[in-house]
C-alpha cells in the first residue's frame, strides 16, 4: 500500500470486504493488463477507481466477481478466496452485485421479472415475497410505474436504475459499478448518480469505476488512480483532487479538468 | 414531382393527372404490377396449352385410372402393409409412409445432434470445440449423395452377421439390420423388439449426420448472436450455467435459430429422396418403378411434386407456428 492510504487507515472502521493482493493478468494475446494490483476495501466504504482508458480499471473491477480471470495474486471477497472452484465463484457472485456500462438488462423479461428471476431461482425465495421487495426497490429508484414494461421501452437512465435495483434485489453485501453513467445521455447521468449516492448513504460497500469527478469528490471514501495496469495513488478525495502526490495523478487530473 | 396536392398519397386518384404516368409516384407501381401479372398469365397459358396439345397428340392426356391397377412389384420393407397384388396408389402411399418415417426420425436426430454440436462450440473444453469444428467443416463440404453411399456400402453393409456382429448395450449392429431393445441371438439370427434395416439405418444416419452439421452452425450462430453482456449479467447475478442458458440465452437465441432451422428441415425432407442411393424404398423410388411400368410420366411426376410440396409446406407451417411462439415480446 502506498503511504497516503496508510495515512487514512485509522479512519476506516469496518471489516475487510475485498482484499486484492498482487493481482496480475495477461490477455490471450500477451497483453499485460494488470501488473500487480493491491487494494483493500472495507465495509461501508465507497472506493472510486479512476484512470485513463486502458489503465486496467474495469478489468480489475471485473476480477472481483470472477468475470475476468487473473493469473497471479489473490483476491478475497467477503471472506471467500477466489479460486477455480465454481461453487465458490457462484457464492461470491450471490453476494456481489454488478452494474454495467451497457445496463445488460434481459430484454425479453419485464422490469419486474428482471429483478425477481435471480432471487427466486438462485436464492430460492418465495415469489410473492421477492415481488413485493422488487416493487419496493423500484419505488426507491423511482420507476415503480414501469414494473410491467420491457427494458426496451425505458430510457437509458431508467434502464440503469432498473439494473441497480436488479442487483439490489439479490441483497448483495458489495456493489460493483463499471462506468455506470458512461453510456448515458448527459441529462440522465444525475438520476443514476443520485441513486448511487443514496445507496452509499445507506452504508453499502461500493467499488465504482467512473469518470464523474463530482461524484468522487462528494461520495468516495477513497479515490484510486490506476494507470498502465498499476495502482498509482490511493487517497481520500480531498487530498487526491487538491493535492495529488504522484506525477501521473497530476497529469491525469490536468487532462480531465 | 410538381405540385401534387397534399394528402394525395393516401386518397384515390381523383384529380386529373398533372404528372406524366411514367414518373408518377403512385400510378407507376400499379402499371408495373399489372404488366408483370399479364406476363405471368400469358406464360402460364402458353405452357399449359403446349402441354395439353402435346399430350393429346401423343394420346397421353392425364388419366388416373391406372392408379387402381395391380402394381405387380414388391417393396422390400414397408410400414404400411403392401404386396404385388395391391394397386399402384397403395404402393405410392406405402412409399410416402416410408419417406415420412425417415423424415420425422431424421428431423429429431438432426436437431439433437446439431444442437449438441452447436453448443459444443462454446465449451471451455478445447478438444470438444475442435471436434465440433472438424465435424461441421468435414460434413458440410461433402455431397449428401456421397455420404449416403459411404454409410451404406462402407459402414453398414460391411457389418458382420451373427455372433460377430457389433454388440453394444441394448443395441446390436449387424449386416442383417440394427436390433434395438434386448437383442438375442437365436439360431445365429438376431432377434429384438425393434429392428431397422441397414438401408433405412444408412439413410437415417446420412441425413442426421449431414443436416446435423448445418443445424450446428445455425445453433452456434443463434447463441453467438446473444450479446456477451447477457451472459455476464446473468453470471454476476449468480445464475448458474444451466439457468443462464435456459432462461436468458436460449430464449433470445431461438429467435435467430428457428427461421434458419426451417430451411434445414425442408432440406432434410427433400434430401430423403436420395434414399435410392442406399437401397431404401421411399416415395421417390416407388414412383420411379411405377413410372417405368406404366409410362404415366406426367402423372407420376405431378404426384411426386405435390407430395414433397405438401411435406415441406407442412414443415414450414409448423416452424412458422414455432417461430411465432419464440418471437419474444420486448415491448
Amino acid at each position: 500500500m502506498t503511504s497516503p492510504a496508510a495515512a487514512t487507515s485509522t479512519t476506516i472502521a469496518g471489516a475487510v470486504m475485498i482484499e486484492a493482493q498482487g493481482v496480475e493478468k495477461w490477455y490471450g494475446n500477451g497483453y499485460h493488463a494488470l501488473r500487480g494490483v493491491d487494494l483493500t476495501v472495507h465495509q461501508g466504504e465507497v472506493v472510486v477507481i479512476m484512470g485513463p482508458s486502458g489503465s486496467g480499471k474495469s478489468t480489475f473491477l471485473r476480477t472481483f466477481n470472477g468475470l475476468e480471470e487473473f493469473q497471479h495474486g489473490t483476491i478475497t471477497v467477503d471472506g471467500i478466496t477466489l479460486g477455480d472452484d465454481l461453487r465458490q465463484i457462484d457464492a461470491i457472485r450471490r453476494e456481489v452485485g454488478m452494474v454495467f456500462q451497457q445496463f445488460n438488462l434481459f430484454p425479453h423479461l419485464t422490469v419486474l421479472e428482471n429483478l425477481t428471476l435471480a432471487p427466486i431461482k438462485v436464492r430460492q425465495r418465495p415469489q410473492h415475497q421477492v415481488e413485493s421487495q422488487a416493487l419496493e426497490l423500484l419505488e426507491r429508484v423511482g420507476i415503480h410505474e414501469q414494473a410491467h414494461k420491457y427494458p426496451g421501452q425505458l430510457s437509458g437512465g431508467q434502464q440503469q436504475r432498473v439494473a441497480i435495483a436488479r442487483s439490489l434485489c439479490m441483497e448483495p453485501r458489495i456493489m460493483l459499478f463499471d462506468e455506470p453513467t458512461s453510456a448515458l445521455d448527459p441529462e440522465m447521468v444525475q438520476e443514476v448518480l443520485e441513486v448511487m449516492r443514496e445507496l452509499a448513504k445507506e452504508g453499502m460497500t461500493m467499488v465504482v469505476v467512473t469518470h464523474e469527478v463530482k461524484f468522487a469528490r462528494q461520495v468516495a471514501s477513497r479515490v484510486v488512480l490506476m494507470a498502465e495496469g498499476r495502482v498509482v495513488e490511493v487517497a481520500p478525495p480531498d487530498q487526491f483532487f487538491s493535492n495529488p502526490q504522484h506525477e501521473r495523478s497530476k497529469q491525469f487530473l490536468g487532462q480531465i479538468a | 414531382m410538381t405540385r401534387l396536392p397534399q394528402g394525395l398519397a393516401t386518397t384515390p386518384l381523383a384529380t386529373p393527372l398533372t404528372t406524366p404516368w411514367w414518373r408518377h409516384r403512385r400510378l407507376l407501381p400499379w402499371l408495373v404490377q399489372g404488366a408483370v401479372g399479364l406476363l405471368v398469365l400469358v406464360l402460364v397459358a402458353f405452357l399449359l396449352g403446349n402441354l395439353v396439345r402435346n399430350l393429346t397428340n401423343a394420346g397421353l392426356l392425364l388419366t388416373w385410372s391406372w392408379l387402381h391397377n395391380p402394381a405387380g412389384f414388391e417393396i422390400a420393407e414397408t410400414t404400411l402393409p403392401f404386396n404385388a397384388s395391391m394397386p399402384y396408389w397403395r404402393g405410392l402411399l406405402a412409399g410416402l409412409v416410408n419417406t415420412l418415417q425417415v423424415v420425422v426420425l431424421g428431423l429429431i436426430g438432426a436437431t439433437a445432434l446439431g444442437t449438441a454440436t452447436g453448443m459444443a462450440a462454446f465449451s471451455s473444453n478445447g478438444l470438444l470445440r475442435g471436434l465440433a469444428r472438424l465435424y461441421v467443416d468435414l460434413i458440410r463440404n461433402i455431397p449428401l449423395l456421397l455420404q449416403l453411399l459411404f454409410w451404406y456400402f462402407v459402414v453398414f453393409l460391411a457389418l458382420p452377421n451373427g455372433a460377430a456382429a457389433v454388440q453394444l448395450p441394448g443395441l446390436v449392429l449387424a449386416k442383417s439390420g440394427l436390433y434395438l431393445g434386448q437383442p438375442q441371438l437365436v439360431n445365429d439370427v438376431w432377434q429384438a423388439p425393434l429392428r431397422m434395416s441397414v438401408e433405412f439405418a444408412s439413410l437415417l444416419t446420412g441425413l442426421v449426420v449431414y443436416t446435423g452439421a448445418f443445424i450446428a452452425e445455425v445453433v452456434r450462430g443463434g447463441v453467438a448472436a446473444v450479446p456477451q453482456g447477457q451472459w455476464e449479467a446473468a453470471r454476476s447475478l449468480g445464475l448458474g450455467q444451466a439457468l443462464t442458458l435456459r432462461r436468458i440465452v436460449v430464449p433470445q437465441a431461438l429467435r435467430v435459430i428457428v427461421p434458419a432451422l426451417n430451411s434445414q428441415y425442408i432440406s432434410l425432407a427433400k434430401g430423403s429422396s436420395l434414399a435410392v442411393a442406399c437401397g431404401y424404398t421411399d416415395l421417390y423410388s416407388v414412383a420411379e418403378t411405377t413410372l417405368n411400368q406404366t409410362g404415366r410420366a406426367v402423372e407420376v411426376v405431378l404426384i411426386l411434386l405435390a407430395s414433397y410440396l405438401v411435406i415441406d409446406l407442412v414443415i414450414s407451417a409448423l416452424m412458422n407456428g414455432l417461430n411465432r411462439l419464440v418471437q419474444l415480446r420486448e415491448r
